[in-house]
Parts: structure tokens; C-alpha cells; sequence
């Protein structure tokens, strides 16, 4: 399974990347970027928050359009998605599969251009939304003038993946190079014809909640889930300084992710005007994908097995291990509430958002923070100083995660069982779930502190520098995870 | 080559599965339906939408109302839609044919507005929920959408949709609070929100 050769050939590679490659500007660029975004969703999410659970709040604006509830939430889940995911998403992209090819293309202009393409359609979304040219349509908000530049990008990325696969020296194929090809591939095809049926042609109504919320399975399961996963395929053997323990799981879980997740969208809308079968399919999907995820997650447990003690150590593999595992947990829980008794309780409620959140704030912020520590002083040859700062970062990310979610779902149950029973009038059901609101505010104000400690130590090594490896801090490499496609 | 033209071609067809089922099919078949002709009556359901309304929906786009309220009634085994009133009967795809755009939403922390055209007919309501939820119902926790309101002197006459407001909130004298356009197209398209005719794959549930 492990081949020596190749792998001295990928610490080599590593090496050059982190020594002045041209691919070094464009990385940074998305990083930062996504850093950047990540502030600004939070603190919108906060005000949010805020708006919605007290209508005198001080932080209501009843005679300022661009700041009230229902454009800042949008705004705040669109960036927490486009910008701060997907930017980082891409930059670890770029690093990962630039070491992989082993001979990278000649100029970084392409990812460069795209980044810059990228925040310019963040920064149209931003003000498109906020000020009032909204499409009304969840995670599809920004216009076309926003949305096309993104998928413009996005297609650049794409063809540059494909470009570099094609073009590499080594033919050896790995499973995260699969998994973030695909996802490169399918986002660019779903966000275009989504933003192509929906705003370009216009489609007839009945339509719209089918293409909307298909695109919203792809959006999770095939652009987020792929981006994680292949992160922590390809960066969690690097760190422990073993291969993958089996390749078979990674198989599995890679065509059961490719497989099921199209289909998964449309249980967030159960009862809708849709054809039942749409319905039908998109719940056994979501049942469906537990077997890949699970597949996933085993696969990393076995692999962690009798290294476990180096994620105290070492953070990035923290960041990384523990987010694969709230993925499993993300999964199963998925299922859960996509079965029609427990959604029945759950549909419109807060416990809804929190499904998400827990995949979104749990399982892909931790990954992303993971890939940054990891990449970060590799990009720049320097090390971490203020290593009790991540810790002090990772603690506060779990707390606000377990905050968050626990509190919306909590909420999400009382207003479930309001909604359920006719008899109960809607203002007693608000009164049932309110104190869980007042831990949301809470939550999103610790989420707003674990992302100011994030950002801090991203800033401690870039304004940082001193060149002073730490052999416990950047363990080399061993034996990568070679794993075959097919 | 061979193993990346395997992941290419095993995307297409898996992927391409569900882009096929959940994108291009719907887009090509919700495109045929066709209104229901009451071959007694010859009534056409759903019936067209005011011309007042049909500027309307692009306001509630614009401003995430759908962030917290739905526009779909669930079959009576799925819920207690029918049981709260939001509607007689489910709504059926048909039931949105003719919109400038659908707003299903996932989201009910406000309630249902598929028929909220039916439960409210006074334009007057909808204009000081909006101005200030509170003044209609105390216990909601609606933002407020003053924005969509100016203050102006009265010149003649006062206007016809100026807001009732009393006490703190009265406006000052010789002025008054009247709509905006804006504000007027939202009320006229929560005022068409009405699903109360029949179509004959959605009977209402014998009590």
C-alpha cells in the first residue's frame, strides 16, 4: 500500500511549496479571504440573533432597511457558506492537490485570479442582499451579478484541478485527490444550473422548491462534504505518519457520498407541493448516506487507533480528528430526522438550522481551522509561537458548537411539539421555546470569541517572523495515504 | 488517465441521476400544467393575480420574510396545518403556477401565510402589522418594518391608507404616516395569498 519512493518525492514537494512557490500568493489570498468572511458572517449571525429573539433590542433597527432580520441572517449563512467554507476550502484544495500532482502547473495565475474573482462576487453578494436585491430563496439569496462572478471562479478552479490531475508526474491516485476533484466538478455544475434554472430561465413556480433544494443536498453533501473529507483523508495520515488503515472504506465512502448525495436535498421539505416520489427517494437517500459516512468515520477511527495520544499535542490533528468525528455524528443524526416521525416534530423548527449548524460550525469549521494550522506555517516556513492560543480556540469551539446546537434543538423540540397540537395557540409556543433563544444569542457570542481567537493565531504567524521549526509542532510526513481510486 | 476517466464518467451518471430527477425533470414537467377549468362553473383555478399584487412578491423576496414564514400546507396526516387553519385542504403544485415566485420556506418561528389572504381582508392590518407588529399583536416577536412607511404633511384630504396610530405613536400634527410603494405592492401580494378554491387533486379532508 505505501510506496517510499513517491512518498519522499511528496515531502520534497512539500518543501518547495512551503519555500516560495508560485502557488504560495494564491493559498494566502483564500485563506485570508476566508478568515476575513468568517468575521464578518459572524458578526452578522450575532446581530441576528439578537434581532430575532428580541424585537426591543437594542440592536433592532426598525428604520434602517440593509440591517434588519431578513437580510442580515441570509447574509450571515451565505458568507458563512461562500466565504469562510468555501474560500477555505478551495485554498487547502489548491495545496493539497498541487503536493499530490508532484509537478505543478506552470504560474499560479488561474487560482490567483479566481480568489480575486471570488471575493469580488462575495462583496456584490453582500451588498446585493443587504440591499434589498435579495432572490428570497434560502442559500441561493445573492443575484445574478454576485452569483456569476462565484461560479466563475469556481469554474476556473475546476478546470484547473482537472488541468493538474491530468498533467501530473505521478500516477499514483489518491482518494482525497477524488473526492476534492468531485467536489471542484459538481459545485461548478450545480451552483450554475441552480442560478441558471432559478434566475436566468426563469423557471415555471412549482419548480423552483425542486431545483432549490436539490441544489441545497449538493451544496452540503457534494461541495462542503468533499472538501472536509478529502482535507482529512489526505492531512490526518500525514500527521500521525501513517497510511490510511483501509483503502476499501474510503472506496465505499467515496462513490456512497457521489451516490446519494444529489438526492438528499429535498428532506428539508417533506410535505411540499412535490411529486411524492421526490420525497420518498430524497428521505432513503439520507438514510442511505449514514453507510459512507459511517464508512468515513470508521475508517479515521481505525487510522487514529493507537495515536490518539498525539491529538493532545498536536493541534491541527485536534481540529481534524474532531471534526471527522462530528461528521459521523452529524450523519446519523441526519438520518434520525429526515424518518418521517421524528421530522414531523422537528420540520420548521429551530432544531432544523441546528441539523446544519452542527454539520457546518462542527464538522467543516473544525476541518478548516485544522487545514489552516496545518498549512499555514508550512506556506510561510515559520512554526506556531502561541500554540496556548489554538488551544485556547479549539476549547472555545466546541463549547460554542455544543452551545449552539444543543440549544436549538432543544428549542426546536418544545416549538416541534407547540406546532404539533392545534390546541396550543402560536404566541404560547414562542413563550415555550424562548429561554433556549436567549442561549442562541449566547451561543453566537461565543462563536463570535472562538473566531477572534482563531483569527488571532492565524495573524500571530503571519506577522510572525521568526524561521523556528519545531519538530513536535510539524511532524514530517512518513508513508502518505496511498490509496487508489478505483 | 483511466482511472480519472472512471471518476469523471461514474460522476456523470451518479451525480448527473439526481441533477436529471431533481432539476431538469421538474423543470420540464411542472412547465406543461395547465389551470383547472370547472367544467360547470367554468371557473379557472388558481385565478390570475391581481395586477396590484404581482410587483409584491419581489419586496418579500427582497426582505427574507420566508426566513420565518412558510407558504405550504401539509396533507392532514402530516401535521396540524389544516387543523390551525392555515388552510381547507394541502396546496398541490398547481396551487403556485401562476406566482411570480414560490416561497415554500422551511421555517415557521412566524405562522403559514399560504392563505393568509383568506384570514386578514383588511389592507389597513396588514399596514400597522407591518409599521409595528406589537400594535396589533403584543405577544409577537416580528421585527418592525417602519422603513417601509414615510412621515408626510397633510396636504387637502388625508390619504386614504394612512395608518390609524394612536397615543405615543400618533404621528405629529398636520402630519401623517402613510405606505410606500413598496410597502403598498407587499400588502396587495399578502392580500392575493388566497388558496380557497377547489382543485380536484386536492379535496379538502371530510371532517
Amino acid at each position: 500500500m505505501s510506496v517510499p519512493n513517491q512518498t519522499a518525492a511528496l515531502q520534497l514537494n512539500r518543501i518547495a511549496a512551503a519555500n516560495g512557490s508560485v502557488l504560495r500568493g494564491p493559498i494566502l489570498l483564500f485563506l485570508i479571504s476566508g478568515l476575513f468572511w468568517l468575521v464578518v458572517a459572524v458578526a452578522l449571525w450575532l446581530l441576528s440573533a439578537f434581532q430575532v429573539t428580541d424585537p426591543f433590542s437594542p440592536l433592532v433597527f426598525p428604520n434602517v432597511p440593509w440591517l434588519t432580520f431578513g437580510r442580515v441572517y441570509p447574509v450571515a449563512m451565505d458568507l458563512l457558506v461562500y466565504g469562510w467554507a468555501s474560500m477555505i476550502g478551495v485554498g487547502a484544495a489548491i495545496w493539497i492537490l498541487n503536493s499530490m500532482a508532484e509537478n505543478p502547473l506552470p504560474g499560479g495565475y488561474l487560482p490567483l485570479w479566481a480568489g480575486i474573482i471570488w471575493n469580488f462576487g462575495l462583496i456584490f453578494g453582500v451588498w446585493g442582499v443587504l440591499g434589498g436585491g435579495s432572490t428570497g430563496k434560502e442559500w441561493l439569496e445573492f443575484p445574478l451579478y454576485a452569483a456569476f462572478p462565484i461560479w466563475l471562479a469556481e469554474i476556473i478552479m475546476a478546470i484547473w484541478a482537472v488541468a493538474l490531475v491530468i498533467g501530473r508526474r505521478s500516477q499514483a491516485g489518491y482518494i482525497s485527490q477524488a473526492f476534492l476533484l468531485t467536489a471542484f466538478i459538481v459545485f461548478a455544475w450545480a451552483y450554475g444550473s441552480a442560478n441558471g434554472f432559478l434566475q436566468f430561465f426563469k423557471v415555471s413556480g412549482p419548480a423552483e422548491p425542486a431545483i432549490q433544494w436539490w441544489y441545497f443536498g449538493c451544496l452540503i453533501s457534494l461541495w462542503l462534504t468533499p472538501l472536509g473529507v478529502g482535507i482529512v483523508y489526505h492531512l490526518v495520515p500525514l500527521l500521525i505518519g501513517r497510511p490510511l488503515y483501509s483503502a476499501k472504506l474510503a472506496i465505499i465512502s467515496f462513490w456512497g457520498i457521489v451516490a446519494f448525495g444529489g438526492w438528499t436535498g429535498i428532506a428539508q421539505i417533506l410535505g411540499a407541493p412535490l411529486p411524492a416520489w421526490n420525497q420518498t427517494t430524497s428521505v432513503v437517500a439520507n438514510v442511505l448516506l449514514v453507510v459512507p459516512i459511517l464508512a468515513f468515520a470508521t475508517n479515521l477511527h481505525l487510522t487514529m487507533k493507537g495515536s490518539f495520544d498525539s491529538i493532545k499535542p498536536n493541534l491541527a490533528l485536534r481540529f481534524l480528528v474532531t471534526g471527522g468525528m462530528l461528521f459521523g455524528l452529524a450523519g446519523i443524526w441526519n438520518a434520525i430526522t429526515t424518518f418521517r416521525s421524528v421530522n414531523q416534530i422537528l420540520e420548521f423548527t429551530w432544531a432544523i438550522p441546528a441539523r446544519t449548524d452542527l454539520f457546518l460550525i462542527g464538522f467543516v469549521t473544525l476541518v478548516f481551522f485544522g487545514a489552516i494550522y496545518y498549512i499555514l506555517p508550512r506556506l510561510l516556513g515559520r512554526s506556531w509561537k502561541q500554540t496556548k492560543l489554538i488551544q485556547v480556540h479549539f476549547w472555545f469551539s466546541i463549547i460554542a458548537l455544543g452551545t449552539l446546537v444543543f440549544d436549538l434543538t432543544i428549542a426546536g423540540v418544545l416549538q416541534g411539539f407547540g406546532l404539533l397540537d392545534p390546541k396550543v395557540p402560536f404566541a404560547a409556543i414562542l413563550d415555550l421555546s424562548r429561554p433556549f433563544l436567549l442561549g442562541y444569542e449566547l451561543a453566537t457570542f461565543l462563536i463570535g470569541v472562538a473566531t477572534l481567537l482563531g483569527v488571532g493565531s492565524f495573524l500571530s504567524v503571519l506577522v510572525n517572523p521568526a524561521w523556528a521549526p519545531d519538530s513536535k509542532e510539524v511532524p514530517e510526513p512518513v508513508i502518505s495515504e496511498e490509496v487508489s481510486l478505483a | 488517465m483511466n482511472r480519472l476517466s472512471k471518476l469523471i464518467g461514474g460522476l456523470f451518471v451518479l451525480f448527473g441521476f439526481s441533477w436529471w430527477g431533481l432539476a431538469v425533470y421538474p423543470y420540464l414537467s411542472f412547465a406543461t400544467l395547465k389551470p383547472n377549468v370547472d367544467p360547470n362553473t367554468k371557473e379557472v383555478a388558481p385565478p390570475d393575480i391581481p395586477g396590484a399584487a404581482q410587483q409584491g412578491y419581489r419586496v418579500y423576496a427582497a426582505n427574507g420574510c420566508v426566513s420565518c414564514h412558510s407558504q405550504f400546507v401539509r396533507d392532514k396526516s402530516e401535521g396540524s396545518d389544516i387543523d390551525r387553519e392555515w388552510g381547507k385542504r394541502r396546496t398541490v403544485a398547481r396551487d403556485y403556477m401562476k406566482d411570480g415566485q414560490v416561497f415554500l420556506g422551511v421555517s415557521r418561528f412566524g405562522p403559514d401565510l399560504t392563505n393568509v389572504g383568506v384570514r386578514q381582508k383588511d389592507a389597513q392590518w396588514f399596514y400597522r402589522y407591518l409599521y409595528d407588529p406589537r400594535l396589533v399583536n403584543p405577544e409577537t416577536t416580528m421585527p418592525s418594518y417602519r422603513w417601509l412607511f414615510q412621515d408626510q404633511a397633510i396636504k387637502g384630504q388625508p390619504s386614504q391608507n394612512a395608518l390609524k396610530l394612536e397615543g405615543a405613536d400618533a404621528p405629529r400634527p398636520g402630519h401623517e404616516i402613510v405606505p410606500t410603494a413598496e410597502a403598498e405592492s407587499l400588502v396587495a401580494y399578502l392580500l392575493s395569498l388566497k388558496r380557497d378554491y377547489a382543485l380536484p387533486e386536492a379535496p379538502a379532508p371530510q371532517e
